[in-house]
Protein backbone atom coordinates (compact mmCIF):
# COMPACT_ATOMS: atom_id res chain seq x y z
CA UNK A 1 0.00 0.00 0.00
CA UNK A 2 2.92 2.23 0.65
CA UNK A 3 4.81 1.66 -2.37
CA UNK A 4 4.93 4.20 -4.90
CA UNK A 5 3.54 1.90 -7.81
CA UNK A 6 1.77 3.40 -10.64
CA UNK A 7 -1.70 2.40 -9.42
CA UNK A 8 -1.27 3.66 -5.89
CA UNK A 9 0.06 6.44 -6.82
CA UNK A 10 -2.87 7.38 -9.57
CA UNK A 11 -5.45 5.57 -7.55
CA UNK A 12 -5.25 4.36 -3.98
CA UNK A 13 -3.36 7.31 -2.64
CA UNK A 14 -5.85 9.49 -3.32
CA UNK A 15 -8.54 7.72 -2.67
CA UNK A 16 -6.64 7.03 0.62
CA UNK A 17 -6.30 10.75 1.16
CA UNK A 18 -10.35 11.50 0.77
CA UNK A 19 -10.94 8.61 3.41
CA UNK A 20 -8.50 10.04 5.72
CA UNK A 21 -9.90 13.88 5.35
CA UNK A 22 -13.41 12.35 5.75
CA UNK A 23 -12.49 10.36 8.65
CA UNK A 24 -10.95 13.46 10.66
CA UNK A 25 -13.76 15.78 9.77
CA UNK A 26 -16.34 12.67 11.61
CA UNK A 27 -13.87 12.81 14.00
CA UNK A 28 -13.75 16.27 14.81
CA UNK A 29 -17.14 16.68 15.25
CA UNK A 30 -17.32 13.81 17.57
CA UNK A 31 -19.51 10.66 15.10
CA UNK A 32 -18.58 7.48 16.65
CA UNK A 33 -18.17 4.70 15.12
CA UNK A 34 -15.97 6.98 12.45
CA UNK A 35 -14.45 4.44 10.52
CA UNK A 36 -17.09 2.91 9.42
CA UNK A 37 -19.25 6.07 9.10
CA UNK A 38 -15.83 7.44 6.72
CA UNK A 39 -15.71 4.04 4.20
CA UNK A 40 -19.88 5.06 3.75
CA UNK A 41 -18.98 8.56 3.25
CA UNK A 42 -16.10 7.81 0.95
CA UNK A 43 -18.24 5.52 -1.03
CA UNK A 44 -20.83 8.06 -1.22
CA UNK A 45 -18.46 10.37 -2.67
CA UNK A 46 -17.22 8.21 -5.52
CA UNK A 47 -20.29 7.60 -6.62
CA UNK A 48 -21.38 11.24 -6.78
CA UNK A 49 -18.00 11.71 -9.02
CA UNK A 50 -19.09 8.81 -11.24
CA UNK A 51 -22.69 10.19 -11.37
CA UNK A 52 -22.65 12.13 -14.57
CA UNK A 53 -20.81 9.08 -16.43
CA UNK A 54 -23.45 5.87 -14.62
CA UNK A 55 -26.25 8.57 -15.84
CA UNK A 56 -25.35 9.38 -19.32
CA UNK A 57 -24.57 5.13 -19.78
CA UNK A 58 -28.04 4.67 -18.14
CA UNK A 59 -29.94 6.97 -20.37
CA UNK A 60 -28.13 5.62 -23.35
CA UNK A 61 -28.85 1.77 -22.76
CA UNK A 62 -32.11 3.03 -22.18
CA UNK A 63 -32.60 4.59 -25.70
CA UNK A 64 -30.45 1.21 -27.53
CA UNK A 65 -33.65 -0.84 -25.40
CA UNK A 66 -36.17 1.49 -27.24
CA UNK A 67 -34.29 0.88 -30.75
CA UNK A 68 -33.71 -2.73 -30.49
CA UNK A 69 -37.09 -3.50 -32.54
CA UNK A 70 -35.92 -1.39 -35.19
CA UNK A 71 -32.62 -2.72 -35.61
CA UNK A 72 -33.86 -6.38 -35.89
CA UNK A 73 -36.22 -5.17 -38.44
CA UNK A 74 -32.87 -3.21 -40.41
CA UNK A 75 -31.15 -6.90 -39.81
CA UNK A 76 -33.88 -8.70 -41.47
CA UNK A 77 -33.96 -6.54 -44.43
CA UNK A 78 -29.93 -6.16 -44.60
CA UNK A 79 -29.33 -9.82 -43.65
CA UNK A 80 -25.61 -10.33 -45.27
CA UNK A 81 -25.04 -7.38 -45.45
CA UNK A 82 -22.70 -7.00 -42.77
CA UNK A 83 -21.31 -3.34 -43.80
CA UNK A 84 -24.89 -2.26 -45.02
CA UNK A 85 -26.02 -3.06 -41.73
CA UNK A 86 -23.43 -1.04 -39.92
CA UNK A 87 -24.07 2.06 -41.56
CA UNK A 88 -27.75 1.85 -41.49
CA UNK A 89 -27.79 0.98 -37.29
CA UNK A 90 -25.33 3.73 -37.31
CA UNK A 91 -27.93 5.98 -39.00
CA UNK A 92 -30.83 4.80 -36.35
CA UNK A 93 -28.86 5.81 -33.36
CA UNK A 94 -27.78 9.31 -34.61
CA UNK A 95 -31.63 9.44 -36.06
CA UNK A 96 -32.70 8.65 -32.20
CA UNK A 97 -29.96 11.00 -30.24
CA UNK A 98 -28.58 7.62 -29.47
CA UNK A 99 -25.12 9.57 -28.12
CA UNK A 100 -22.06 7.74 -29.14
CA UNK A 101 -19.86 8.41 -26.59
CA UNK A 102 -21.63 6.03 -23.85
CA UNK A 103 -19.97 3.28 -25.77
CA UNK A 104 -18.00 1.10 -23.36
CA UNK A 105 -15.45 3.57 -22.84
CA UNK A 106 -17.84 4.08 -19.23
CA UNK A 107 -17.34 0.78 -17.97
CA UNK A 108 -13.52 0.67 -18.73
CA UNK A 109 -13.08 3.81 -16.38
CA UNK A 110 -15.42 2.78 -13.31
CA UNK A 111 -13.66 -0.70 -12.96
CA UNK A 112 -10.20 0.74 -12.09
CA UNK A 113 -12.18 3.05 -9.55
CA UNK A 114 -14.26 1.04 -7.88
CA UNK A 115 -11.39 -1.69 -7.66
CA UNK A 116 -9.10 0.70 -5.98
CA UNK A 117 -12.28 1.59 -3.51
CA UNK A 118 -12.19 -2.21 -2.59
CA UNK A 119 -8.17 -2.47 -2.62
CA UNK A 120 -8.30 0.55 -0.60
CA UNK A 121 -10.76 -0.74 2.17
CA UNK A 122 -9.64 -4.23 2.30
CA UNK A 123 -5.70 -2.58 3.36
CA UNK A 124 -7.60 -0.04 4.98
CA UNK A 125 -9.64 -2.63 7.77
CA UNK A 126 -6.51 -5.45 7.94
CA UNK A 127 -4.20 -2.82 9.28
CA UNK A 128 -3.01 -3.98 12.99
CA UNK A 129 -3.64 -1.54 15.37
CA UNK A 130 0.15 -0.37 15.87
CA UNK A 131 0.89 0.14 12.22
CA UNK A 132 -2.28 2.31 11.63
CA UNK A 133 -0.18 5.75 12.09
CA UNK A 134 2.69 5.04 10.86
CA UNK A 135 1.50 3.12 7.60
CA UNK A 136 -0.92 6.06 6.96
CA UNK A 137 0.89 8.76 7.88
CA UNK A 138 3.52 7.47 5.05
CA UNK A 139 0.98 7.99 2.36
CA UNK A 140 -1.23 11.69 3.64
CA UNK A 141 -0.67 14.65 1.16
CA UNK A 142 -0.85 17.33 3.91
CA UNK A 143 0.19 17.91 7.22
CA UNK A 144 -2.96 18.02 8.94
CA UNK A 145 -4.17 14.89 7.88
CA UNK A 146 -1.54 12.99 9.87
CA UNK A 147 -3.30 10.73 12.45
CA UNK A 148 -1.93 10.80 16.14
CA UNK A 149 -3.96 7.99 16.99
CA UNK A 150 -4.88 4.77 16.16
CA UNK A 151 -8.37 4.25 15.17
CA UNK A 152 -11.47 2.35 16.38
CA UNK A 153 -11.90 -0.01 13.55
CA UNK A 154 -15.46 -1.18 14.96
CA UNK A 155 -18.85 -0.43 13.67
CA UNK A 156 -21.57 -0.64 16.27
CA UNK A 157 -19.68 -3.48 17.82
CA UNK A 158 -18.72 -5.58 15.06
CA UNK A 159 -14.60 -5.26 13.96
CA UNK A 160 -14.91 -3.86 10.10
CA UNK A 161 -11.86 -6.30 9.37
CA UNK A 162 -13.61 -9.38 10.49
CA UNK A 163 -15.70 -11.51 8.19
CA UNK A 164 -19.04 -12.63 9.44
CA UNK A 165 -17.99 -16.45 9.24
CA UNK A 166 -15.48 -15.54 11.97
CA UNK A 167 -18.24 -13.56 13.43
CA UNK A 168 -20.45 -16.47 13.55
CA UNK A 169 -19.35 -18.33 16.88
CA UNK A 170 -18.75 -14.79 18.35
CA UNK A 171 -21.42 -13.00 18.01
CA UNK A 172 -24.26 -15.07 16.86
CA UNK A 173 -26.55 -16.51 14.61
CA UNK A 174 -27.92 -12.65 13.64
CA UNK A 175 -24.66 -11.78 11.68
CA UNK A 176 -26.20 -13.94 8.99
CA UNK A 177 -28.07 -10.62 8.35
CA UNK A 178 -24.90 -9.05 6.76
CA UNK A 179 -24.98 -11.40 3.87
CA UNK A 180 -28.94 -11.52 3.46
CA UNK A 181 -28.91 -7.93 3.51
CA UNK A 182 -26.12 -7.62 0.63
CA UNK A 183 -27.51 -9.80 -1.67
CA UNK A 184 -31.32 -8.82 -1.13
CA UNK A 185 -30.09 -5.12 -1.78
CA UNK A 186 -27.69 -6.71 -4.73
CA UNK A 187 -31.26 -8.57 -5.81
CA UNK A 188 -33.36 -5.58 -5.97
CA UNK A 189 -30.68 -3.59 -8.58
CA UNK A 190 -30.78 -7.16 -10.43
CA UNK A 191 -34.63 -7.09 -10.79
CA UNK A 192 -34.77 -3.50 -12.17
CA UNK A 193 -32.44 -4.25 -14.85
CA UNK A 194 -34.83 -6.84 -16.36
CA UNK A 195 -37.02 -5.51 -18.96
CA UNK A 196 -40.37 -5.42 -17.87
CA UNK A 197 -42.21 -6.06 -21.27
CA UNK A 198 -40.55 -8.69 -23.56
CA UNK A 199 -41.19 -7.89 -27.03
CA UNK A 200 -41.85 -10.12 -29.77
CA UNK A 201 -38.92 -10.20 -32.14
CA UNK A 202 -39.67 -10.77 -35.80
CA UNK A 203 -36.99 -13.62 -35.98
CA UNK A 204 -35.97 -16.63 -37.83
CA UNK A 205 -36.46 -19.22 -35.32
CA UNK A 206 -33.18 -20.27 -34.77
CA UNK A 207 -32.22 -16.64 -33.83
CA UNK A 208 -35.13 -16.35 -31.33
CA UNK A 209 -34.25 -19.49 -29.77
CA UNK A 210 -30.79 -18.35 -28.66
CA UNK A 211 -32.52 -14.98 -27.68
CA UNK A 212 -34.84 -16.83 -25.42
CA UNK A 213 -31.63 -18.81 -24.10
CA UNK A 214 -30.14 -15.01 -23.41
CA UNK A 215 -33.28 -13.78 -21.92
CA UNK A 216 -33.28 -16.78 -19.67
CA UNK A 217 -30.15 -16.81 -18.54
CA UNK A 218 -30.36 -13.24 -17.51
CA UNK A 219 -33.53 -13.98 -15.73
CA UNK A 220 -31.42 -16.61 -14.60
CA UNK A 221 -28.76 -14.26 -13.33
CA UNK A 222 -31.03 -12.07 -11.40
CA UNK A 223 -31.03 -15.39 -8.53
CA UNK A 224 -27.77 -16.41 -9.08
CA UNK A 225 -25.66 -13.78 -9.09
CA UNK A 226 -27.37 -11.84 -5.80
CA UNK A 227 -26.83 -15.35 -3.71
CA UNK A 228 -23.26 -15.23 -5.15
CA UNK A 229 -23.00 -11.99 -3.46
CA UNK A 230 -24.16 -12.99 -0.32
CA UNK A 231 -21.92 -15.90 -0.10
CA UNK A 232 -18.91 -13.38 -0.72
CA UNK A 233 -20.05 -10.88 1.94
CA UNK A 234 -20.22 -13.97 4.32
CA UNK A 235 -16.26 -14.38 3.95
CA UNK A 236 -15.01 -10.68 3.30
CA UNK A 237 -14.56 -8.68 5.98
CA UNK A 238 -17.32 -6.17 7.37
CA UNK A 239 -16.01 -2.98 5.82
CA UNK A 240 -15.94 -4.56 2.55
CA UNK A 241 -19.75 -5.14 3.07
CA UNK A 242 -20.43 -1.83 4.45
CA UNK A 243 -19.14 -0.67 1.21
CA UNK A 244 -20.56 -2.87 -1.59
CA UNK A 245 -23.99 -2.27 0.28
CA UNK A 246 -23.87 1.79 0.27
CA UNK A 247 -22.22 1.33 -3.36
CA UNK A 248 -25.58 -1.37 -4.84
CA UNK A 249 -28.15 1.02 -2.95
CA UNK A 250 -26.42 4.32 -4.42
CA UNK A 251 -26.75 1.94 -7.55
CA UNK A 252 -30.99 1.59 -7.19
CA UNK A 253 -31.69 5.09 -5.98
CA UNK A 254 -29.64 6.62 -9.39
CA UNK A 255 -31.41 3.48 -11.39
CA UNK A 256 -34.71 4.74 -10.24
CA UNK A 257 -34.33 8.31 -10.79
CA UNK A 258 -33.22 7.52 -14.20
CA UNK A 259 -35.27 4.72 -15.57
CA UNK A 260 -37.44 4.19 -12.89
CA UNK A 261 -38.99 1.02 -11.19
CA UNK A 262 -38.04 -1.06 -14.12
CA UNK A 263 -38.69 -4.84 -13.39
CA UNK A 264 -39.59 -4.09 -10.23
CA UNK A 265 -42.99 -2.36 -11.25
CA UNK A 266 -44.29 -5.42 -11.15
CA UNK A 267 -43.51 -6.24 -7.55
CA UNK A 268 -45.15 -2.67 -6.84
CA UNK A 269 -48.66 -3.69 -8.40
CA UNK A 270 -48.09 -6.58 -6.88
CA UNK A 271 -48.44 -5.09 -3.16
CA UNK A 272 -50.04 -1.93 -3.58
CA UNK A 273 -53.07 -3.25 -6.03
CA UNK A 274 -54.95 -5.52 -3.67
CA UNK A 275 -55.37 -1.99 -1.27
CA UNK A 276 -56.96 0.04 -3.99
CA UNK A 277 -59.24 -3.11 -4.63
CA UNK A 278 -60.17 -2.90 -1.08
CA UNK A 279 -60.18 0.98 -0.74
CA UNK B 1 -5.24 -20.70 -30.09
CA UNK B 2 -8.54 -20.42 -31.71
CA UNK B 3 -9.86 -22.70 -29.26
CA UNK B 4 -8.20 -20.62 -26.40
CA UNK B 5 -9.68 -17.23 -27.66
CA UNK B 6 -13.01 -18.49 -28.06
CA UNK B 7 -13.05 -19.91 -24.98
CA UNK B 8 -11.97 -16.52 -23.10
CA UNK B 9 -14.77 -15.10 -25.26
CA UNK B 10 -17.09 -17.43 -23.74
CA UNK B 11 -15.67 -16.64 -20.57
CA UNK B 12 -16.26 -13.22 -20.59
CA UNK B 13 -19.77 -13.49 -22.21
CA UNK B 14 -21.31 -16.18 -19.66
CA UNK B 15 -19.76 -14.65 -16.46
CA UNK B 16 -18.20 -11.23 -16.52
CA UNK B 17 -20.51 -9.48 -18.55
CA UNK B 18 -23.30 -10.92 -16.80
CA UNK B 19 -21.85 -9.90 -13.55
CA UNK B 20 -20.48 -6.38 -14.76
CA UNK B 21 -24.05 -5.29 -15.95
CA UNK B 22 -25.36 -6.55 -12.12
CA UNK B 23 -22.86 -4.76 -10.40
CA UNK B 24 -23.32 -1.38 -12.65
CA UNK B 25 -26.62 -1.69 -13.06
CA UNK B 26 -26.68 -1.34 -16.56
CA UNK B 27 -28.68 -3.47 -18.88
CA UNK B 28 -26.06 -3.42 -21.93
CA UNK B 29 -23.18 -1.57 -22.76
CA UNK B 30 -22.04 -2.60 -26.06
CA UNK B 31 -23.26 0.31 -28.94
CA UNK B 32 -22.66 -2.33 -31.59
CA UNK B 33 -25.11 -4.96 -32.84
CA UNK B 34 -24.20 -7.73 -32.62
CA UNK B 35 -22.09 -7.14 -30.16
CA UNK B 36 -18.11 -6.95 -30.09
CA UNK B 37 -18.00 -10.24 -28.43
CA UNK B 38 -20.48 -11.70 -30.49
CA UNK B 39 -18.39 -10.06 -33.56
CA UNK B 40 -15.12 -11.43 -32.36
CA UNK B 41 -16.39 -14.93 -31.84
CA UNK B 42 -17.98 -15.44 -34.73
CA UNK B 43 -15.02 -13.78 -36.59
CA UNK B 44 -12.47 -16.02 -35.33
CA UNK B 45 -14.63 -18.71 -36.46
CA UNK B 46 -14.73 -17.72 -40.33
CA UNK B 47 -11.30 -16.14 -40.26
CA UNK B 48 -8.90 -18.07 -37.53
CA UNK B 49 -7.34 -16.87 -34.59
CA UNK B 50 -5.15 -13.80 -36.64
CA UNK B 51 -6.78 -12.51 -38.97
CA UNK B 52 -10.32 -12.66 -37.09
CA UNK B 53 -8.84 -11.15 -34.14
CA UNK B 54 -7.33 -8.46 -35.68
CA UNK B 55 -10.87 -7.61 -36.85
CA UNK B 56 -12.07 -8.01 -33.37
CA UNK B 57 -9.40 -5.11 -32.11
CA UNK B 58 -10.57 -3.05 -34.83
CA UNK B 59 -14.01 -3.29 -34.09
CA UNK B 60 -13.27 -2.77 -30.38
CA UNK B 61 -11.29 0.44 -30.79
CA UNK B 62 -13.32 1.94 -33.29
CA UNK B 63 -15.98 1.62 -30.40
CA UNK B 64 -14.26 5.34 -29.57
Amino acid sequence: MTDPSFFNVILVWPILNILVGVYKLLLYVHIPYALGFSIILLTIIIRFILYPLISAQLRASKKMQEAAPHISKLKEIHKGDAKRLQAETMRLYKERGINPLAGCLPVIVQLPIIWALYYVLQQIVDLKQNMVVSQINKIVYFDWLRLTDGWDSSFFGLPLGASPSSLFAKVGPLVILVPVLTGFFQFLLSKMLVNPQPQAKPQEKEKQKKDDFGSAFQAQSMYIFPIMIGFFSYTFSIGLSLYWNTFTIFGIIQQYKILGLGGLASWKNKIFSPNKIQK
Amino acid sequence: MKQFLLLLILIYQKILSVALKNILGVSRFCRFLPTCSQYAKESILKYGALKGGYFSIVRIISCR
